[in-house]
C-alpha cells in the first residue's frame, strides 16, 4: 500500500538520442536504402548529357527549366554536392558498421575454445543423437579421419568427466569477407579523396584561385596568377606539343575554365606517327618522348603508345589525341579570270590568313587531315571484300570570305583520284549553311597538276572571244594547240577522256562561286600529339582496395564458416553415445545435408536410435 | 550423347568404381590442362612477358577450378577443341570460304553461329514442350541441344579468333569487340551457365525459362550480323588494343550470363507459386521454392563476384589506358548502378530468415533487375554512347 502512494510517475522508457542515431546508422535497413538512392541518383547523369556548355542546355530545356536543372546541379551530378553528400553518407554508415562489427569478429575469429557443455551442443542449429556399438577410441579415431578427410581442422577439448570431446572447425576466418568488402569501400573513398587534390579544391571555392575563362590564350600569355606549383599532390591536365618542341606546363580544366600545371619536369617530343591497317583505318599512335630535368639532365626516352602510358616520378604520360597543324600546306592558285595567266604558289599553316584574288578575298586554312578514310562505295569506288574503307589521302579545308558575303568552305584533296586512263584532282566547295558539299573533278595532264586544264579553260575563252563556235573540232583543235604549248602529249584514249572530262568540269564551274581555284599541291607534314598527364597518388590505396573488394566477397561468398562438435559418451556394453551440434555461417540447409551424411558415415549405419532435430 | 550430364549424375549413384574412376578421370585433366599451358607458353613464347604469364595463370586457374568441380566441363572443353580444330587447321592450310565448301557450310564463324542459333532454337522448344506438355523426350532433346549450342558457339569463337588474322595478320585480336561477337559469347556462356546449373539440380524445367531468353539474345544477334553487318570482321581501335580485354570481357560476361539466369529462375519462382496455389502441373517439374530462391541467390552471388572482378578490372584498364580510374561515363555508371542493386539484395538475402524479405520480394527484385542489367549491357550502347561506344551499332 505504502509503496503504491509513493509511486512516482515514470515515462515510457526513453534511449538516448545518440544511442538511436548510432543504431539507425549502423542498420542494414539504411545501408540498403542508401544503396538503392546512390544507384537511383546515379541514373540522372546518364540521362541527361553531362558538363556540355551552357548554350546546348538553354537551346535543349529553354531558359525556365535551365534554370531548376541548374539550381538542382543536375548538369554535373556526380561532383555536386547533394550527391557526394549522400556518398559521404553512404561511407559514413559503412565506417560506422565496420567500426562496430569489426572488434567482435576478430574476438570471434581468434578466440581459443576451451570447452563446451552437452547441453550448449545440443542449442546448436543442427542437433544429432545416436548410439552405436563401437568403442569410444573407435569411434573418436574415425571422427578424427573423417573430420580431416573434409577438410576440418580437428581438435579434442578437455572435458570435465570421462567424455571425449571433438571440435571441428572449417571456415575459421570467413568474417574477413565482411571486413575486406567494408574496408575496401572506406578505402575507395579515401584513395579519391586523396587523388582530389582538396587544398586545390577548398581554394578554388574560397576564390583564391581562379580559373582562367579566355581559352584562345596560347600558354605564355596567361597570367601568372593561373598557375600552379608543380609541387601539387595530385593533378590531371592535358597539352598538344609539336614535334621537336618541349614543354613545362599543362592545361588543367577546371569548372568552366582552366589553369596551367606546371611540370616537375620538361617534356620533349621528339617524333609523332601513325600507323595504319592496309584499309587506311588507324592501327596505333606513338610519340617518342624525351623527359629532361631542368637541368637538361635526360630522365627518360620513351614511345607512348594508347595503353602503354609512360610513367616518370610518379606521373603518367598518356597519349591522348594528335593533330597535323604544324604541318606547311603548298597551294597553288589559279586565276580563272585570267587562265593564261601563270599559277601562284602559296604556302600557309592551319590557322593562318592569306590574302588572294587581288586583295579583295581572305583565305583562312580551318583544317588539316591526313587520314581521310572513307567507304569505298561513298567515292564510288567498287567494294572488294573485306575492305570497305579507302583512304583518300591528305584533304585541306579552308573559308573564303569576302565582305558582305557568306563564307565559302572549300575541301581540297591532295591526292589525285585515278578514274580510266586519266588522275582527277578533287576539289569540294559549299557556298552557305544547310546547304551539301559540291564537287569538282579537274583532270589532270600528264604534269603540273591541273594546269593543263586552266590553259585549255583559257584558250576556249579566247577561241570564244574570237569568234569560234563550241563544236567538237573547235574543241579538239585548242586542245592540240595547248598541248603543243605546254609540251605535253596524251594519248589518243587519255585525249579522249581529257575532252569530255573538261566539259563537264566547265559546266560544273558554272555554280562555282569564287573567281580562283587554290588547290593543295603538297604538304610539309609535321606532327602535334596531345599527351595528357596524370599524377594520382592514392592509385596504391585504390589498388589496395580493389584486392580487398574481390578477395572479400569471394570469402564472403564461398568460405562459410561451418561448425561440428562431438560428445562421445562411453556407454554400457561397449556401446558409444554421440552427441553431435552443428552451425554454419550461411547455407545452413547445404551444411545439414553435410552434417547428416557425416553422421551416416560415422554412425555407420548401426546405430540403435536416432534423433535429428533442426532449428532454423 | 556422351556430354550428358544427367548420365553423369546416375553414373555417381549406381557406379562404386566411379570414384577412381572420376580421379583419373582429373588426374588426366590437371594433366591435359598443364600440359596445354606449357606448350601454349612454349608455342608463343617469343610474344610473353609479364602479363602474359598473369593471364595465362588466370586462364588456367580459371578452366582447371571449373573442371575439376564439373566433369562435364572437361568433355565440353575437349569436344570444342575437336570441333574448332578443323575449322581452324582449314584457314591455316590457306583455304577460305571461297575455296572451301566445308568452310562456307560449315566451319566458318559466321556458319557456325547461324548453326548455333538452330541449336537453340530446337533445345527452346525442346524445353518448353516438355515443362508445359510433360514430354519427357523434348526434355532430354533440349539439353542435348544446349550442349550442342555451346559448342558450336564456343568452337565458331575459336575460329573466329583464327579469322581475323587471314588475310591481314596485322588485324588479329580476340572476337569480343563489338556488338555481335559479344551477344555470341552472351549466348553460349548463358546456356553453359544454365548447363552447369541443371548438373546440379537435376531436373530440366528451368531450361523453359532460360533457353527461350537466350534464343531472344540470339535472335538480337543474327539481326546485328544481317542488318548491320557486324558479322564482318573488322580490325579493333588502338584503344582496344590491350591484353586488358582478354580478362575484363569474360568477367563481365560470367557476370551478365548468370544475371540473367537468376532473372530467369525469379520468374519460374514466381509461375512455381503460381502454380503452387493452383495446384498445376509446372510443380513437379520445377525445383521447390525453397531450391529455386537458392539456386537464384547463388547464381547472383556468383554473378556480382565475377561482376565486381570485371568492372575493378575495366576501371584499372581505363586507368592504364586513358589516365582515369573512373570518369564516370555512362557504361561505367551503369556498372555501378547494376552493382549497388545487386549489393543491396544480397544485403537483404543476408539478413537472419526471421528479417529476411520473403522469396516472392527477391525473385521480383531479380526478375526486376533483368532491366538494369539489359540497360547495362546494350542500352548504353544503343542509347547513350560514350567511351564504350565503339561497341555500338
Amino acid at each position: 500500500m505504502a509503496s503504491s502512494r509513493d509511486a512516482v510517475y515514470v515515462g515510457p522508457f526513453q534511449r538516448p538520442r545518440a544511442r538511436v542515431l548510432w543504431e539507425v546508422l549502423i542498420s542494414m535497413r539504411l545501408a540498403v536504402h542508401l544503396l538503392l538512392f546512390v544507384a537511383i541518383a546515379s541514373v540522372i547523369g546518364t540521362i541527361l548529357p553531362q558538363q556540355e556548355s551552357t548554350a546546348h542546355y538553354l537551346q535543349q530545356f529553354g531558359p525556365f527549366w535551365y534554370q531548376i536543372f541548374g539550381n538542382l546541379d543536375l548538369y554535373d551530378v556526380y561532383r555536386c554536392g547533394w550527391y557526394m553528400g549522400i556518398v559521404a553518407f553512404l561511407v559514413l554508415s559503412t565506417t560506422s558498421c565496420v567500426a562496430r562489427n569489426t572488434p567482435h569478429m576478430l574476438r570471434d575469429m581468434f578466440r581459443h575454445e576451451s570447452g563446451i557443455s552437452t547441453r550448449a551442443i545440443a542449442a546448436k542449429p543442427l542437433h544429432y543423437e545416436a548410439t552405436v556399438s563401437q568403442p569410444v577410441g573407435a569411434v573418436f579415431d574415425k571422427a578424427v579421419d573423417l573430420l580431416k578427410e573434409e577438410g576440418y581442422v580437428v581438435r579434442r577439448l578437455a572435458a570435465q568427466d570421462s567424455r571425449l570431446l571433438l571440435s571441428a572447425k572449417k571456415g575459421r576466418y570467413y568474417r574477413f569477407g565482411y571486413i575486406f568488402t567494408h574496408v575496401a569501400i572506406i578505402l575507395f573513398c579515401a584513395g579519391a579523396l586523396y587523388n582530389a587534390n582538396i587544398p586545390l579544391k577548398i581554394a578554388q571555392w574560397t576564390g583564391a584561385v581562379k580559373p582562367e575563362q579566355d581559352f584562345a590564350l596560347p600558354l605564355s600569355k596567361v597570367p601568372k596568377d593561373r598557375w600552379l606549383s608543380p609541387q601539387q599532390s595530385s593533378f590531371r591536365g592535358i597539352i598538344t606539343i609539336p614535334v621537336g618542341q618541349s614543354v613545362n606546363a599543362m592545361f588543367e580544366l577546371v569548372g568552366d575554365g582552366f589553369l596551367v600545371q606546371q611540370l616537375p619536369f620538361i617534356v620533349r617530343l621528339d617524333s609523332f606517327r601513325v600507323t595504319h591497317y592496309r584499309d587506311g583505318l588507324a592501327k596505333d599512335y606513338v610519340s617518342k618522348v624525351t623527359v629532361l630535368k631542368p637541368d637538361g639532365r635526360v630522365l627518360k626516352t620513351h614511345d607512348v603508345r594508347v595503353n602503354h602510358p609512360l610513367t616518370v616520378d610518379g606521373v603518367n604520360i598518356y597519349q591522348s589525341s594528335y593533330n597535323a597543324d604544324p604541318s606547311t600546306l603548298h597551294l597553288v592558285s589559279y586565276s580563272l579570270l585570267a587562265p593564261d595567266a601563270s599559277a601562284t604558289l602559296l604556302r600557309a599553316r592551319v590557322g593562318q590568313s592569306l590574302v588572294t584574288g587581288a586583295g579583295a578575298y581572305t583565305l583562312k586554312v580551318d583544317d588539316l587531315k591526313v587520314e581521310n578514310v572513307l567507304p569505298r562505295s561513298s567515292v564510288g569506288l567498287p567494294a572488294r571484300p573485306g575492305h570497305g574503307m579507302v583512304n583518300m589521302g591528305p584533304v585541306a579545308r579552308y573559308t573564303v570570305l569576302r565582305h558582305g558575303q557568306p563564307p565559302i568552305l572549300v575541301k581540297t584533296f591532295l591526292r589525285p583520284m585515278p578514274h580510266g586512263a586519266l588522275d582527277y584532282k578533287l576539289v569540294a566547295y559549299r557556298s552557305g549553311h544547310g546547304q551539301g558539299f559540291h564537287f569538282l573533278a579537274l583532270p589532270m595532264g600528264p604534269k603540273e597538276g591541273v594546269s593543263l586544264f586552266v590553259h585549255y579553260l583559257g584558250a576556249l575563252e579566247n577561241a570564244a572571244r574570237h569568234g569560234a563556235v563550241a563544236s567538237s573540232a573547235v574543241f579538239q583543235r585548242t586542245l592540240a594547240q595547248v598541248e603543243q604549248r605546254q609540251g605535253v602529249e596524251l594519248s589518243p584514249i587519255q585525249n579522249h577522256s581529257f575532252l569530255r572530262a573538261s566539259l563537264v568540269a566547265l559546266q560544273s564551274l558554272h555554280t562555282y562561286p569564287l573567281p580562283f581555284l587554290v588547290l593543295i599541291h603538297g604538304l610539309s607534314l609535321h606532327w602535334a600529339a596531345g599527351l595528357e598527364m596524370t599524377k594520382y597518388p592514392g592509385m596504391s590505396i585504390v589498388y589496395l582496395a580493389c584486392i580487398l573488394l574481390v578477395v572479400g566477397i569471394f570469402v564472403l561468398f564461398y568460405v562459410p564458416r561451418k561448425r561440428m562438435w562431438l560428445a562421445l559418451d562411453d556407454g554400457s556394453a561397449g556401446k558409444t553415445r554421440i552427441i553431435a551440434g552443428g552451425d554454419a555461417s550461411r547455407d545452413i540447409e547445404d551444411f545439414s545435408e553435410q552434417f547428416a551424411e557425416f553422421l551416416e558415415k560415422l554412425a555407420g549405419g548401426e546405430q540403435d536410435r536416432t534423433e535429428k532435430r533442426r532449428r532454423s | 550423347m556422351a556430354l550428358d550430364t544427367a548420365d553423369i549424375g546416375q553414373l555417381r549413384e549406381s557406379f562404386s568404381g566411379y570414384v577412381a574412376q572420376e580421379k583419373w578421370q582429373r588426374r588426366i585433366w590437371v594433366a591435359f590442362l598443364t600440359l596445354g599451358s606449357v606448350s601454349v607458353w612454349w608455342w608463343f613464347r617469343a610474344d610473353f612477358w609479364l602479363w602474359q604469364y598473369i593471364i595465362l595463370g588466370i586462364w588456367y586457374a580459371g578452366l582447371m577450378w571449373f573442371g575439376l568441380r564439373w566433369p562435364a566441363f572437361r568433355r565440353l572443353f575437349l569436344v570444342v577443341l575437336a570441333v574448332a580444330a578443323p575449322g581452324v587447321a582449314l584457314y591455316d592450310l590457306g583455304y577460305t570460304a571461297r575455296t572451301s565448301a566445308l568452310l562456307y557450310w560449315i566451319f566458318q564463324s559466321t556458319s557456325m553461329f547461324y548453326w548455333m542459333s538452330l541449336a537453340i532454337a530446337l533445345s527452346a522448344v525442346g524445353y518448353y514442350r516438355y515443362l508445359y506438355a510433360g514430354h519427357q523426350l523434348s526434355g532430354d532433346w533440349g539439353h542435348r541441344f544446349a550442349w550442342v549450342a555451346v559448342v558450336l558457339g564456343y568452337a565458331g569463337l575459336a575460329i573466329r579468333w583464327k579469322q581475323t588474322y587471314v588475310g591481314h595478320p596485322g588485324w588479329g585480336h580476340i572476337p569480343v569487340t563489338n556488338m555481335y561477337d559479344a551477344m555470341v559469347l552472351l549466348c553460349t556462356t548463358t546456356a553453359l551457365f544454365y548447363l552447369y546449373y541443371e548438373s546440379q539440380e537435376k531436373k530440366r524445367g528451368l531450361g523453359a525459362f532460360a533457353m527461350p531468353m537466350i534464343l531472344l539474345a540470339d535472335i538480337f544477334l543474327v539481326w546485328v550480323g544481317i542488318a548491320y553487318h557486324q558479322n564482318q570482321i573488322q580490325p579493333v581501335i588502338p584503344a582496344l588494343q590491350s591484353f586488358w580485354i582478354k580478362i575484363h570481357v569474360p568477367c563481365e560476361f560470367i557476370a551478365y550470363a548468370n544475371f540473367y539466369l537468376a532473372a530467369m529462375v525469379g520468374l519460374a519462382y514466381l509461375l512455381r507459386e503460381r502454380a503452387g496455389r493452383l495446384g498445376t502441373v509446372l510443380a513437379e517439374r520445377l525445383p521447390d521454392l525453397k531450391r529455386l530462391e537458392r539456386i537464384m541467390s547463388s547464381m547472383i552471388m556468383f554473378g556480382f563476384l565475377f561482376f565486381t572482378a570485371g568492372t575493378i578490372l575495366g576501371a584499372i584498364w581505363a586507368a592504364k589506358a586513358w589516365g582515369g580510374f573512373w570518369s564516370w561515363d555512362p557504361k561505367e555508371t551503369w556498372a555501378l548502378i547494376v552493382w549497388l542493386n545487386y549489393a543491396a539484395f544480397l544485403h537483404l538475402r543476408s539478413r537472419k530468415s526471421s528479417a529476411r524479405p520473403t522469396g516472392h520480394t527477391l525473385a521480383w527484385w531479380s526478375v526486376i533487375s533483368l532491366v538494369t542489367v539489359t540497360f547495362c549491357f546494350i542500352g548504353v550502347d544503343l542509347f547513350l554512347g560514350g567511351l564504350h561506344s565503339y561497341a555500338k551499332l
